[in-house]
């Protein structure tokens, strides 16, 4: 009797092992499902590295129900805000590389901060698995007070002692006013530590300094008090079409200076980028592209000027066709990465020249 | 300016505008009562549905929201000792003792009457100030600045309880906390022990939730008390209504707190958590009662209250006419402007003076609106204080640790309100101000920052401004006027016996 049990039930036990291991053997596993089939099953974790409410958290949040509506599925946005962006791009870079986790960030950003703070950051810019990428929407340009006496690159050059402004020591504002300071050969020292393109015009505003480089699309809103003198890189901002750019005034003969005016074409006018972490499989990469190009981009389009462009309508600066695809964005990150070191030294130099 | 005037007041009435501002002063009292959880991620939170609507709706809704956060949030920091939002720190020094003593309703009371007549009276401000707030803001330069917040830390002596020496000592090593972190001038790394956590520094919130939600939690954890003592305990309307008179009894009090908070608020960059302190400083310095603020004084809570919605419509306008934020949660309206097709600045005075003036009255609706939905909650609020501290000690870590983890989906936050949970204890048990502590945290900051920049552009001169002159001499005479104060006391007693 007792070993009738006893076999009972370890046929019984074999039983249940066997038919669980033919369910699991025949459930679909993840990477078998169609991306379509795939994502509906799961959750989206969209990272916000930005501050709550600026720029970053807000593009995030107006794409993220659009994307939840054509992924069929949820999609929730999480702030990971903390070491300039850095929390939320390890967390990414950590994450399971299944295409369910999601960063928007400045992509040369990505490869500056590791360059300039190697030590916080965990992840290579370069092995992300860009989606898309966008164009921020208009140039920067170099501000002055309406009343300045310093209207024209001439008379900056001739300025003694002049103060500027910039952001954080390495941000994208202050980099590009050293820029300018180098390029020009200034006179002048760069303030860090401004809180923002509001705080530069309010401190161009009073008078406490000369000009600082900012975003054209900040230029209309302090309209009465600033004006561009010039903008930087090769093309001149659609915004403000009368003003010419850096590289129709001055010519530059030095490759390290030409290497600059370049980043004012390009890393200054640079691409934010949507990007999960590394590994993931392609076609959920190519899934995704699909669905941020074509449904995502187009319907959120208009806001994200608004978004970008401090509410500017009147010039269309995001045409579809400027959106470049993720290789593209990948391409252009890997190549500010591989000429990081030489990126840093030219800035390093800039920054001990220039910065006050 | 009169047809805008009438034309935005129109606005206001208007049944989609109503309801917006309705639903955003309904949705801004939950997120205020919630601790740490405050209107800068409640607004993150909801622009994204409110961008395509018409801009009076969507932005009455936000403006709504975020001026009653903090009159909902007085209401957690006074019945338990939670500051619902770190500007409701200064409410707490006075308002959870006067709980204690079971005179919570009448905090409350006080507390939400001052949040309205505040709000209402900076809105008539500010609609006066439209044509002067361009100058005012271009007045206040890095000199002027640095001026003010040395203000601000100069109160550390004014709203210390007890040792003076042992609440320098608290300020500077709220100080030194601030210095945790990145300096945002020189790119250096201070005390982070190469984490990451710790390159944007200390938050205001662990600080705040630990030294004083933890604290106060331990502290009658081991007294085993309730928060408030039940057999003082005053439900009746007679405690709410007792405390919304002491308002109209301090009215002039009441008036230049109000005051103090608007212009704190139109001046960018200054801090929120500022207006409330000095405004409760200024209520001490004047005060026939200094001795009983922090052991539950109803000025104290009246005047940090005023402050507190007053400096809203001052950053709003602030924001609207020059396009520069007045706070930080003025910086997420702006993207909120962007959004809704409407361009802050001078352009937004010329082309949309109505919905200037619709929003300012948004402020004044909301917070009427506001008081008077906490007035009638009142009641099945105060059975909180009743709650054994066996049962709330458990429910308010929870909800402490919840708010602290979220603010940057990090354990390290909570981990972080824990320390300060026992540093604010100790400090307590020994004698030390938290409050000095939360102000030096606060302008530690902000002081180094202004004070760096203008030695840069200004050099070690810099104060040698007219205005920073004005303000350093107002200074030295609220230092000295209690000594004159007991001097004329002396020299009044010497000629009485004298005759």
């Amino acid at each position: 009797m007792k070993t009738r049990v006893l076999f009972m039930l370890a046929l019984s036990i074999c039983l249940v092992t066997i038919l669980t291991l033919f369910a699991w053997g025949c459930a679909p596993k993840s990477t078998t499902l169609a991306p379509a089939d795939f994502y509906k099953s799961k959750t989206v974790d969209w990272t916000s590295a930005g501050a709550p409410g600026g720029n970053v958290d807000q593009v995030t949040r107006i794409m993220q129900p659009v994307l939840a509506k054509q992924l069929g599925t949820t999609v929730t946005v999480t702030s990971r805000q903390g070491g300039g962006g850095l929390e939320g791009h390890n967390h990414v870079w950590f994450a399971e590389a299944d295409g369910t986790h999601l960063n928007l960030w400045d992509s040369f950003a990505l490869v500056t901060e590791l360059a300039f703070e190697p030590g916080s950051a965990k992840y290579a810019p370069a092995k992300f698995s860009y989606i898309i990428g966008f164009p921020q929407t208009d140039r920067f340009m170099f501000f002055v007070a309406k009343d300045s006496p310093y209207t024209t690159i001439e008379k900056l050059k001739s300025g003694k002692n002049l103060k500027m402004g910039g952001t954080s020591p390495t941000g994208g504002y202050s980099m590009a006013t050293y820029s300018v300071a180098s390029l020009l050969g200034l006179d002048a020292k760069v303030l860090v530590g401004l809180k923002g393109a509001a705080d530069i015009a309010l401190r161009i505003a009073q008078g406490e300094i000369a000009g600082a480089v900012m975003a054209a699309s900040q230029g209309p809103i302090y309209a009465d008090k600033l004006k561009p003198i010039f903008g930087l890189g090769s093309k001149r901002s659609p915004l403000y079409p009368d003003v010419p750019a850096l590289s129709e005034l001055a010519k530059f003969q030095d490759p390290v200076q030409n290497l600059a005016l370049k980043l004012g074409d390009t890393a200054f006018s640079p691409l934010r980028a949507v990007f999960t972490g590394p590994g993931v499989p392609q076609e959920r990469i190519d899934y995704l592209r699909e669905i941020f190009s074509k449904k995502v981009i187009p319907e959120v389009r208009t806001d994200l000027q608004k978004a970008f462009s401090g509410g500017q309508t009147t010039v269309d600066l995001m045409k579809l066709e400027d959106f470049i695809s993720g290789a593209n964005v990948t391409r252009d990150t890997l190549a500010y990465w591989n000429e990081r070191e030489q990126l840093k030294k030219i800035f390093d130099k800039m920054i001990a020249d220039y910065r006050m | 300016m009169i047809d805008a005037f009438l034309q935005g007041t129109a606005a206001v009435f208007q049944p989609t505008v109503l309801t917006a501002m309705l639903a955003g002063t309904v949705i801004g009292l939950v997120v205020g009562i919630i601790p740490a959880v405050g209107s800068l991620e409640a607004m993150a939170i909801l622009i994204p549905f409110v961008f395509r609507l018409p801009p009076e709706v969507g932005l009455g809704f936000l403006v709504a929201l975020a001026s009653v956060v903090f009159t909902s949030g007085s209401i957690t920091t006074i019945l338990v000792g939670i500051p619902g939002t770190a500007t409701n720190v200064a409410t707490l020094i006075d308002g959870f003792p006067m709980n204690q003593k079971g005179e919570g309703a009448r905090a409350i009371g006080a507390a939400l009457t001052a949040s309205m007549f505040g709000g209402v009276v900076a809105v008539a401000m500010a609609m006066i100030m439209i044509p002067v707030v361009v100058p005012l803001v271009m007045a206040f330069r890095t000199p002027e600045m640095v001026v003010v917040i040395l203000m601000g830390l100069m109160f550390i002596a004014v709203v210390t309880e007890g040792s003076r020496i042992k609440g320098i000592i608290s300020g500077l090593l709220g100080i030194i906390l601030a210095m945790v972190g990145t300096n945002a001038l020189t790119g250096t790394l201070r005390f982070t022990y190469g984490t990451v956590f710790l390159r944007e520094g200390i938050g205001l919130i662990p600080l705040v939730l630990g030294a004083w939600g933890v604290a106060s939690l331990l502290d009658l954890t081991v007294t085993g008390q309730t928060s408030a003592s039940s057999t003082l305990l005053k439900t009746k309307l007679s405690g709410v209504m007792q405390g919304a008179k002491d308002v109209l009894l301090h009215k002039w009090m009441a008036l230049r707190s109000a005051v103090i908070g608007y212009i704190i608020g139109v001046i960018p960059g200054v801090g929120a958590p500022l207006a409330t302190f000095m405004a409760y400083g200024q209520a001490k310095q004047i005060s026939k009662n200094p001795e009983q603020f922090g052991h539950g004084c109803v000025e104290g809570v009246i005047a940090p209250e005023t402050a507190n919605n007053a400096k809203e419509a001052g950053a709003l306008l602030t924001t609207m006419v020059f396009g520069i934020p007045g706070s930080a949660d003025m910086a997420i309206m702006m993207g909120a402007f962007f959004l809704l097709g409407v361009i802050p600045g001078p352009q937004m005075v010329k082309e949309h003076l109505p919905l200037a003036f619709t929003l300012l009255i948004g402020i004044a609706f909301a917070n009427i609106v506001g008081g008077v939905l906490c007035f009638l909650s009142v009641n099945p609020l105060m059975k909180v204080a009743r709650i054994s501290v066996r049962i709330l000690f458990p429910l308010v870590s929870v909800v402490i640790i919840a708010a602290a983890f979220t603010q940057q989906m990090s354990i390290y936050s909570a981990v972080a309100v824990f320390t300060f949970g026992i540093l604010g204890f100790l400090m307590k048990m020994f004698g030390y101000s938290r409050t000095a502590l939360t102000l030096g945290f606060v302008l530690g900051g902000l002081f180094e920052h202004y004070l760096y920049q203008a030695l840069k552009l200004h050099g070690p001169l810099f104060f040698l401004t007219p205005i920073s002159l004005i303000m350093i001499a107002i200074m030295v005479f609220l230092l000295i006027q209690p000594y004159i104060n007991s001097l004329k006391g002396a020299l009044g007693r010497l000629h009485t016996r004298g005759g």
